[in-house]
């Protein structure tokens, strides 16, 4: 035991670091959910959970607070965490307001794989629940929206031959697919199910004469019709683009199934 | 030649900036999203602390050991907790009397034998309810076992002892009382101040294994996890080694199980939801900190075999 004494005259340095994490940490949280950034990481139904923790935070800092001004209230003497041990949470604050782009980019395409799931056939094909497939079918175009986007691509991609011939409309960020030929590209977008983490790529992909000379990760809005085509040596979908707009990044560019 | 050069330079710091900010985003997104799983957890423990007598817990809990560690596996149905934020409340219990392989039974069991997970896990899989079975049956078997084994064989105290604690080098009785003969007043002052203690304690392991996680998904190349995926015993090997390093939640690692499917066996996409919420980067740190650095080995070893083996029996089913 330390004599009590010392820190009777002391400033309490830690109380102050943690005052001033707890503080970084309030301003952040508050700061992404007013400017509505929190989306851009989190799935949007896990916001209210975000804003009790900062609301949280708040008696936390006023304790803390107390406690560095009177250093003399109770037990303070014993908790002395060494400092170096606060790096990580300075280096999370420094990050998270050093570096103003909050969205994932082209990049993580290539690490995450490309429509991964729309294979995922651990049972046959024929059991799949098509809950969108009458609609699709009825449709003179497929208009791909937030809402639909998964559901779209996983029917367009494992069954080409029923949606060969119709039309479509999507936005999307270019990805080229290695091993694609010379017009061949993708339109991606990220899914999400709980935080950015767990983001996974579905796309689908695109023929079109102009489509090289935009870089990935560029968006762009897109009509066109549903082809098949053989790709890797088997069918696949790809939309023939009949026109195409380059737009700017969406505010919500993420797809958030099952909200 | 200089164009060329600095063209390439341009391109290899475009490169890693677009690299930068994913690792900034991912990182975040863990952050933010266990944040409020973290907060609970060490508010819950501080309640614990301030609120609950030792007695008092000590007589919910079933006399017998066994019967004890089967309820604290079924316990996640009412708890639908986040791996995030489990080490902190089991600490608690511990110091509060709850014997060690209950505490550590419900410690596996209930990030994964939820009704949250179950649903998530379903709809990964596109409600193929076999996954979620084969899934929560082997995360309560694992649980299970886990906990009888630590019965049978571990004595005496695994917590590490305050002194090795350093943020609680000397002030046992923060740990281990509650404090009857303070105000209602002082209880609440005291539950924030321990709760945010034991933030900042648990908080830094936490956000260095959402750094290693975050980096480890920008680093991983998928096509290196794919060429191993259909050999039935490596396959299982390498999702486990894949779970540990990623540290997604476990409400949301089914998803990223269910991108695998394709091109993983069965087995290893089981291993992989049932290690990972057990064993992950992020909690091994804080395990290595509440508990004594050779039973968070043996217990790491322990789950390690039990998950390959219930994965290799799934494979050869």
């Amino acid at each position: 035991m330390q004599p009590r004494k010392r820190n009777l005259r002391s400033f309490n340095t830690g109380a102050c670091i943690q005052s001033i994490i707890l503080l970084g940490f309030i301003i952040l949280l508050l700061w992404l959910d007013i400017t509505k950034q929190l989306p851009l990481y989190i799935n949007p139904k896990f916001i209210i959970l975000t804003q009790i923790s900062y609301l949280l935070l708040v008696p936390m800092l006023v304790i803390q607070i107390i406690d560095t001004l009177l250093p003399t209230s109770y037990e303070q003497h014993c908790h002395k965490h060494s400092s170096i041990g606060y790096t990580p949470f300075f280096l999370i604050l420094f990050l998270a307001f050093a570096i103003p782009e909050n969205t994932l980019n082209a990049n993580l395409v290539s690490s995450k794989g490309l429509n991964s799931q729309s294979s995922a056939v651990t049972r046959s094909i024929k059991d799949l629940p098509r809950p969108l497939a009458p609609v699709f079918s009825q449709m003179d175009t497929i208009k791909v929206t937030n809402l639909n986007y998964t559901e779209a691509m996983c029917e367009i991609n494992i069954f080409p031959n029923e949606y060969a011939g119709k039309k479509i409309t999507m936005t999307g960020f270019v990805f080229q697919i290695p091993g694609a030929t010379n017009n061949q590209t993708s339109l991606v977008r990220y899914v999400i199910m709980c935080c950015t983490a767990d983001s996974l790529p579905y796309g689908v992909m695109c023929e079109g004469i102009e489509t090289q000379k935009y870089p990935d990760g560029t968006w762009l809005s897109i009509e066109g019709i549903i082809q098949m085509v053989t790709y890797d040596g088997k069918d696949a979908a790809s939309i023939k683009i009949t026109s195409l707009q380059k737009i700017e990044a969406p505010k919500d560019p993420y797809v958030y199934p099952y909200n | 030649m200089e164009d060329a050069l600095a063209t390439i330079a341009a391109a290899v710091w475009t490169d890693n900036w677009n690299h930068l900010i994913n690792f900034k985003v991912i990182l975040l997104s863990i952050v933010i999203e266990s944040f409020p799983f973290l907060l609970m957890s060490v508010i819950v423990s501080a309640l614990l602390n301030n609120f609950v007598s030792e007695n008092t817990i000590r007589n919910m809990i079933p006399k017998s050991n066994i019967l004890s560690i089967i309820m604290a596996c079924f316990l996640g149905i009412l708890f639908p907790v986040c791996d995030c934020g489990m080490v902190p409340i089991v600490r608690r219990l511990i110091l509060k009397g709850v014997p060690l392989p209950a505490a550590i039974a419900f410690m596996l069991a209930a990030p994964i034998v939820n009704p949250v997970v179950s649903a998530a896990t379903a709809f990964a899989f596109q409600n193929n309810m076999y996954i979620v079975l084969l899934r929560l049956g082997t995360a309560f078997g694992v649980a299970l076992c886990t906990g009888l084994l630590l019965n049978g064989f571990t004595r005496g105290r695994q917590l590490k002892s305050p002194s090795q604690i350093h943020s609680h080098g000397c002030c046992q009785h923060t740990l281990n009382s509650h404090h009857p003969g303070h105000s209602l007043l002082h209880r609440w002052i005291n539950t924030l101040r321990d709760a945010s203690h034991e933030f900042f304690e648990m908080g830094k392991y936490l956000v260095m294994g959402a750094m290693l996680g975050s980096l480890s998904q920008i680093a991983i190349p998928r096509e290196i996890l794919l060429a191993l995926g259909q050999d039935s015993s490596l396959s299982i090997g390498v999702m486990m080694v894949f779970a540990f390093f990623i540290s997604v939640c476990s409400a949301a690692d089914a998803f990223i199980a269910a991108s695998f499917s394709s091109s993983f066996t069965l087995g290893s996409l089981v291993a992989f939801m049932v290690f990972g919420p057990m064993i992950d980067l992020k909690n091994i740190l804080m395990l290595l900190h509440t508990f004594r650095t050779k039973f968070v080995c043996y217990l790491t070893l322990i789950i390690i075999m039990l998950c390959s083996s219930a994965a290799y029996l799934i494979n050869h089913m």
